[in-house]
């Protein structure tokens, strides 16, 4: 089930410590996708496909931070109608 | 001057939140005024006022070297800070300032000679009420104080209570009664039992202040069935085992592990759309599993 859905992550990216997830519709498409935070490695971002799969868009999405992320809130903040996130994060 | 003193309360006042985010320590160059209780034994409390430190350096020349900081005239008056109540045994400690942002020290350690106290401060807020609002640990430097004894204090407890009927407290003479104007404005607070009768008050120095000795209720539990039923994993299916199997951490990395990235997290949400929560479990050194649910009371992976 993980790995056909694609959020396992595999071979050396998987010994990446990871820390909080969270399950958000960052593309207002009505489908949650989900949010990885890792330490000392860029975050990860699994789009849903729809399907029953994910596909990783970190980078293409710009929330790719590369830090000591623990935990990833996500709301409007300033109520412009777009989502925004707020990352706590640890200096590595 | 030696002074057997049982321990020190730091009392910090500062308009702007005085810990530095990164290494939890107290920076010459914060803005930062503050205050030094030294519990006496059997004796007043003697306030040393280091207000201005952060501006000026240390507030005592630091033993050994040649320092070009100036100990600093205090604006604060000595008297501004009042020690409320301490432990016969010198275990609790707490104390306050007329301007108090807050304190408790948890943790207080002096040696012979040493420069630096270390100590674990609750930071207060008046404004928000009395309850716990952070816990931080600092570093101060402490050098040159007039200390030559090891002591260390703990902080077991503290509640907001109404005002004491304590007779013990009242028929200590040396404990001042109130007549403190400001003292309504924050409750006193009671210490478990143990705590002793508090010291360093003579003549009033203690006002405004009182404490109960009175033991806690007991813990109160469900009294009915609850909203919860256990799951037992073999029924629902979902197992994941969260094994911490990077060697780095132990190693290497241990320093980034132990202070920030120990633990992982977990997030529930309906991914499929089919009315159902699903579970997304990170794994910390290995793959992440997605749970989905399959609504027959177990999960697949």
């Amino acid at each position: 089930m993980t790995e056909r859905a694609g959020v396992g992550d595999k071979g050396p990216a998987a010994s990446t410590w990871k820390q909080g997830a969270t399950f958000v519709d960052v593309n207002n498409n009505g489908l949650l996708d989900i949010y990885v935070c890792r330490f000392a490695a860029p975050n990860l971002l699994y789009i849903n496909q729809g399907d029953g799969t994910f596909r990783e868009e970190a980078a293409a999405r710009g929330l790719a931070v590369n830090d000591a992320s623990v935990m990833a809130a996500f709301c409007d903040y300033d109520r412009d109608g777009w989502l925004d996130v707020f990352i706590q994060t640890k200096h590595p | 001057m030696h002074l057997p003193s049982k321990g020190c309360v730091l009392i910090v006042d500062a308009p702007h939140a005085p810990i530095a985010p990164r290494d939890h320590s107290l920076r010459l160059h914060d803005p930062l005024v503050a205050r030094v209780v030294v519990l006496g034994h059997d004796q007043p409390a003697l306030a040393v006022p280091v207000a201005g430190w952060g501006r000026t350096g240390p507030p005592w020349r630091p033993r050994g070297r040649r320092s070009r900081h100036r100990r600093p005239a205090s604006p604060l008056a000595v008297s501004t800070a009042t020690v409320i109540s301490s432990a016969h045994s010198g275990r609790i400690i707490q104390a306050r300032g007329e301007n108090l942002k807050g304190l408790f020290i948890e943790d207080s350690a002096m040696s012979a000679g040493a420069e630096r106290v270390e100590a674990i401060v609750w930071w207060i807020s008046r404004k928000e009420g009395s309850g716990f609002r952070l816990s931080q640990s600092i570093l101060t430097p402490f050098g040159n104080l007039p200390f030559f004894e090891h002591h260390v204090h703990r902080c077991e407890g503290l509640w907001p209570i109404r005002r004491s009927e304590s007779q013990e407290i009242h028929q200590d003479s040396r404990c001042g009664r109130s007549g403190d104007p400001g003292a309504a404005a924050f409750p006193p607070w009671q210490f478990k039992r143990g705590s002793g009768r508090p010291i360093g008050g003579r003549n009033g120095v203690e006002k405004g202040w009182e404490h109960l000795e009175k033991p806690l209720a007991p813990r109160s539990g469900p009294r009915g069935a609850t909203l919860f039923k256990v799951m037992p994993a073999r029924d629902t299916g979902i197992v994941t085992e969260n094994r911490y199997s990077d060697p780095e951490m132990w190693a290497r990395r241990y320093s980034e592990f132990e202070t920030g990235a120990i633990g992982t997290g977990i997030a529930i949400g309906d991914y499929d759309g089919d009315g159902r929560p699903d579970i997304f479990v990170v794994s910390k050194a290995e793959s992440c599993r997605l749970f989905r649910n399959l609504g027959t009371g177990n999960s697949r992976t």
